[in-house]
């Protein structure tokens, strides 16, 4: 057990250490001397080359790039993740204060997003290939293939502007947060109900289904207490890995409402070519994604006594 | 089962009509740069079918134009990175050992990246260094893209080359050269990667699409339907119909790509569902 959990962390670190490399490389793709630009957005408009030389120095950019890395990692460990160039303050402060507009957003779409994908897909596979199975199945091939964002779009004409129930976009009442979390949520939905329908059916096709059906239990009891439990695995693995999902879904949903989230300050700042607040965002984000489903699967080998400790990384 | 085939009839149709409408739309529709200031914001009409933007171009112009900037850039970008996915995948899992570890490496830190974020950060970066062009967009989604392509083809690889007719052609004396071209390329190219290039070119619209709505894709004039999106949203309250129909517009190519995709998969190899789910 503890060998398991030793060997999947260890999977993790090269994975994080070539993530924070790529972000890290980003700086090199930037035009122009970040120095000077640091300069110039702070208020110093023709600077000499000598005070470019002093900032070079201060930043640390004279130093060979291996050295370069290694100092900015060691500084990304103590949590430091630079300052913004735009706003002169520490980015973590930047991203920490925004965060609680994005947690709110998410924990209610991704909640009722979740509630509704179970009752969908357990319905659609109770009754499968029967009208409401269909319908299901229709509606979800609709969700994944709207894009969020003009879905957002639409309700904000009905709701807002058609029909004037609430507010198009802004933050900071409950009427606000009701058109971002409907999109989000069905467009998470789509995707997820599909998902835990197919997973209870394949436990249908399972042989211990059949010595439940066989001592006479009821359809519904089968899927409650047997089926559904057993799908349960696949369906939290497949929701951990859609934290992909949930962020770019994030992003786009932020933008489309004006909510003042992380996501929001993300494309904001690759406007404003803010350079740490994009770098950091992109580190985070990838974090975040493997740590997500480093916990997943550190959690099944605790509750789930079949899982064999020598699975490799699901991805 | 019917309902899946008859599925997979419509996205087909979907793909043909948007290819047609790509290829013969200066048939079809007129200029999509005109404009025409005394027309401008005009709804839906006999003679503009979708309406005028804020510039008075019609709108239906832009979106049958739109189609083929969409189609031409999503059709590039799954290209060139089906190839170097294939290429990548097919080395690692092919020679395996240390080169395997390290492509598989690679694979697992891109993939660990949600793709759009990238995305964004890349052309943020590339359009300060190099100005607006379309190659930042078709650089910045390959970049992402191609690892998708190289896990199915390790995978593939893995398991093709344990199969006994590999082992017969190695037995008669074929070399690495022969068998991975003669025998495994085509094998997985035909199965999987089709599969998969299929669904990736309407995740590759989406992610053009939304490149654009945030203003970061293909630039104006020219029509892309995200980017019609977001210079139509501010119009919202007086001219809805310039966000409605690139909107729908999107919705169809990814609907088609998909249904055509999940039907390819059924019929060639109903086990990919698992290989290929997202």
């Amino acid at each position: 057990m503890q060998y398991y959990v030793f060997k999947r962390i260890i999977q993790v670190i090269p994975t994080i250490i070539g993530v924070s490399f790529l972000a890290f490389s980003l700086l090199y793709l930037f035009p122009g001397d970040p120095a000077e630009f640091i300069l110039k957005s702070g208020g110093i408009e023709q600077p000499t080359p000598e005070m470019i030389e002093n900032c070079r120095i201060m930043l640390g950019l004279d130093k060979p790039l291996p050295i370069q890395y290694f100092n900015w990692m060691l500084k990304i460990l103590r949590g430091d993740f630079g300052t913004s160039w735009v706003s002169g303050e520490p980015v973590i402060n930047e991203i920490l204060y925004r965060f609680p507009a994005s947690a709110e957003l998410f924990l209610a779409s991704f909640s009722i997003a979740v509630i509704f994908s179970f009752v969908l897909g357990i319905i659609a596979a109770i009754y499968r290939d029967r009208y409401v199975d269909h319908a299901c199945r229709i509606w979800s091939l609709l969700g994944i293939s709207i894009p969020n964002f003009w879905l957002g779009l639409m309700f904000i004409w009905l709701f807002a502007v058609y029909l004037h129930w609430l507010p198009s976009f802004g933050y900071g009442t409950l009427n606000h947060a009701v058109l971002p979390v409907l999109t989000w949520a069905i467009s998470i939905m789509a995707v997820k109900s599909r998902f835990i329908r197919a997973s209870i059916l394949e436990e249908l096709n399972q042989a211990y289904i059949i010595t439940a059906k066989a001592k006479g239990l009821p359809g519904r009891l089968i899927i409650f207490r047997h089926a559904l439990r057993n799908a349960l695995i696949p369906i939290i693995t497949f929701m951990s890995l859609s934290v992909h999902h949930l962020i770019m879904g994030a992003v786009m949903i932020e933008v489309v409402f004006a909510w003042p989230g992380v996501g929001s300050f993300f494309v904001e700042s690759v406007f404003r070519r803010d350079f740490p607040v994009v770098q950091a965002f992109v580190l985070l984000s990838a974090v975040t994604f493997a740590l997500t489903n480093l916990t997943v699967d550190l959690c099944y080998a605790l509750i789930d006594p079949r899982i064999k400790y020598e699975r490799g990384i699901k991805r | 089962m019917i309902i899946r085939n008859k599925l997979c009839i419509v996205g087909l149709v979907i793909v043909i009509v948007l290819f047609l409408a790509g290829l013969l739309a200066p048939l079809i529709a007129g200029d999509p740069y005109k404009r025409d200031m005394e027309n401008k914001l005009a709804p839906p009409s006999i003679e503009q079918p979708f309406g005028t933007d804020q510039l008075g171009r019609s709108l239906f112009s832009r979106v049958i134009y739109g189609a083929r900037v969409s189609l031409f850039v999503a059709i590039t970008i799954t290209t060139i990175s089906m190839l170097i996915g294939s290429f990548m995948g097919t080395i690692g899992g092919y020679f395996g050992g240390f080169i395997d570890d390290f492509v598989g490496r690679i694979i697992d830190v891109f993939l660990s990246i949600p793709g759009l974020i990238l995305n964004i950060a890349l052309v943020g970066i590339l359009y300060a260094s190099f100005g607006p062009s379309i190659w930042n967009i078709i650089f910045a989604i390959m970049i992402t893209d191609w690892a998708g392509y190289a896990r199915i083809a390790r995978s593939s690889v893995l398991s093709l080359k344990e199969r006994e007719f590999i082992l017969a052609a190695r037995a008669m004396g074929a070399n690495d050269l022969l068998i991975l071209f003669k025998h495994i390329i085509p094998n997985f190219i035909s199965g999987p990667i089709l599969v998969l290039t299929t669904l990736n070119v309407g995740g590759v619209i989406m992610t053009i699409a939304s490149l654009g709505f945030l203003g970061l894709g293909i630039q104006p004039p020219t029509p892309e339907w995200g980017q019609i999106l977001n210079s139509g949203k501010s119009y919202i309250t007086t001219a809805p119909w310039i966000v409605t129909f690139p909107g729908l517009a999107i919705a169809l190519a990814i609907l088609g790509f998909n249904l055509l995709g999940d039907g390819l998969r059924d019929a060639l190899d109903p086990r990919l569902r698992h290989l290929l789910i997202k």
